[in-house]
């Protein structure tokens, strides 16, 4: 019998199948979803605002805390917009190193998703086998820059750590490792047929609805929109790389249909990517400088003399990161944006949470590989003490008014 | 029954069986007790591992560059008399640091330094084993009239 009575259905703002505070109410018809309303602005951290209190280098710091998998791509985005502004020249060897770790970190953190969405389905077997191959790269990381998460490797106009001999060894043997191991990593997520029953055909994405939401990254690629940062506007040493091309399902011969399991190969087949353009650095690695060798305290002294407003874009693990920043005669930029990944590819939950079942849901909402603390944005609070929401129109004209604002004092 | 009552009882009175884990708990032959245990050795840190951070007094001279560039406000410049003349000095709250090593590579005098030491738990962050420079700062400090004492105050 067909149930013609919809109940609401809330999870959230804390829930153990996030692993961020997000609230979702969705709309159900028996066992299947029919609507979702998505409730951000538990967790937010008022980063940019915390910026404009620190100067240029403390907050490479500040920005590396923006998303604990990120914590390159957010500094590397600050650093490009910066070196934007300044016209800084950053030396041939640094952008290599830059890139190796890039590839590093997403090397990093698809296997750190695999195992997540792994366990979303309750396949807690494969997610302990990923998490354990994974610990190869968190080593090498850590012998590279010194940490395991938060690498502090990076600085305005190069890196601060160098790559000698040794970190060049445990690279090719970390590779080496991955290497031997991508053939049965790829058959277990790609072809084990438990993970093609819980993915195919759930969590749908159209291309023409992943356009028309600007989704990024793994999720628009899934979709079959071929759009990567790192092919369409390249930085570092990703132009030095002539077969780069952006990732989709067709390389193993599917046409993509946008679903969880689409989003998962084209992940599979990134991690194979990050190898070989790993490999390509390792093997065209230049001599030279790595940074532009003047230190944090003069490089502080040289941008404050500087105007004007600049904006750095990098493909972090999830997808597009862009900075933006403007400068005007201080030791801190004036303002600073933040736009990660996740909140472009929000939106995207809205048609994939359509006409799935409840038990999709935690995969569904995993598939995008959220990162809800890097998305928040609505919190007001007045300064009585009070805290209130306020209205899209009211955000709207707030918005535009402090971006005059800022634009004003940049241009006199 | 009564033998678990006299288990009970035997167990409220039975030394503990694990150490404490703050590095000042640890006895003093810690590579001996580990393998009495059988228990896997530490392996050692790789080169380059950002450990806990040294500083020498006397090669300081109190220019402050390193408090200017801490993203995380860990370094506190505190009124020092060196030599019968007043200067500053430098106090690392390691209970703050991020271990970014840029006060490191800024210092022109190579007064910090990075060690390969981590363990460094305990109970207060504001015991002297969590700040570095805490036994120059009560030797050379210039207390002031009506001053509070920081360490004391917590965040």
């Amino acid at each position: 019998m067909k149930s013609d009575i919809t109940y609401p259905l809330n999870i959230g703002p804390v829930h153990p199948a996030f692993k961020e505070p997000i609230k979702f109410t969705f709309r159900i018809e028996g066992e299947k979803v029919v609507g979702a309303d998505i409730d951000f602005g538990y967790t937010h951290r008022a980063i940019e605002r915390i910026a404009q209190e620190r100067n240029f280098i403390q907050i490479i710091y500040l920005l590396e805390r923006v998303c604990g998998i990120c914590s390159f791509s957010h500094p590397m985005a600050y650093c490009l917009a910066i070196e934007d502004v300044a016209g800084i020249e950053v030396p041939p060897r640094a952008r290599y190193i830059r890139t190796i770790v890039g590839e590093l970190e997403r090397l990093h953190s698809h296997l750190l998703w695999t195992g997540v969405a792994a366990h979303e389905i309750g396949f807690d077997t494969l997610f302990m086998y990923t998490w354990n191959i994974r610990e190869k790269v968190l080593d090498c990381l850590e012998e590279l820059t010194g940490n395991r998460i938060n690498y502090a490797m990076l600085t305005i106009g190069g890196v601060r750590r160098d790559i000698t001999p040794d970190n060049a060894q445990t690279i090719h043997q970390m590779l080496e490792y991955y290497e031997e191991l991508y053939n049965r990593t790829s058959e277990i997520l790609l072809d084990d047929l438990t993970l093609r029953a819980r993915t195919e055909g759930v969590g749908v994405l159209t291309t023409e609805q992943a356009e028309r939401l600007c989704a990024v990254g793994p999720t628009a690629r899934g979709s079959g929109l071929m759009k990567d940062v790192r092919v369409d506007y390249p930085v570092n040493a990703y132009y030095e790389i002539p077969w780069l091309k952006p990732i989709s399902p067709r390389d193993i011969g599917k046409e993509p249909i946008g679903d969880v399991y689409d989003r998962m190969a084209v992940r599979v087949l990134e991690i194979q990517q990050a190898i070989k353009i790993i490999q390509f650095c390792m093997e065209n690695l230049p001599q030279g400088d790595i940074n532009t060798g003047s230190g944090a305290v003069k490089m502080i002294n040289t941008l404050k003399k500087l105007e004007g407003e600049g904006i750095g874009r990098y493909e972090a693990p999830r997808g597009e990161v862009c900075h933006y920043v403007i400068l005007d005669n201080q030791e801190h930029p004036v303002q600073i944006k933040v736009k990660a990944p996740t909140y472009s590819n929000g939106f995207a939950w809205a048609p994939m949470l359509t006409n799935i079942e409840i038990a999709d849901i935690p995969i569904v909402i995993a598939s995008i590989d959220p990162c809800v603390a890097c998305a928040d944005r609505m919190t007001y609070v007045q300064t009585d003490g009070s805290s209130t929401t306020i209205s899209w129109e009211e955000l709207h004209a707030k918005s535009i008014q402090k971006y005059k604002g800022a634009r004003k004092r940049c241009m006199k | 029954m009564l033998g678990m009552v006299y288990k009970v009882v035997e167990q409220l009175f039975a030394k503990k069986s694990t150490n404490y884990f703050p590095s000042k708990y640890i006895l003093e032959d810690t590579a001996t007790t580990l393998n009495k245990g059988a228990i896997h050795p530490p392996i050692a840190v790789k080169e380059g591992f950002r450990g806990r951070l040294e500083y020498n007094v006397e090669t300081c001279t109190g220019c402050g560059l390193c408090s200017k560039v801490c993203p995380a406000n860990a370094i506190e410049l505190y009124p020092a008399l060196i030599n019968d003349k007043k200067t500053k000095r430098i106090v690392i709250y390691l209970s703050r640091c991020t271990y970014c090593q840029e006060c490191v590579t800024i210092c022109p005098k190579n007064s910090i330094q990075i060690t390969s030491h981590f363990c460094m738990a305990d109970y207060n962050k504001y015991n002297a084993s969590l700040v570095v420079g805490f036994e120059h700062r009560q030797k050379f400090e210039i207390k002031e009239e009506g001053s509070t004492d920081v360490q004391k105050e917590g965040d």
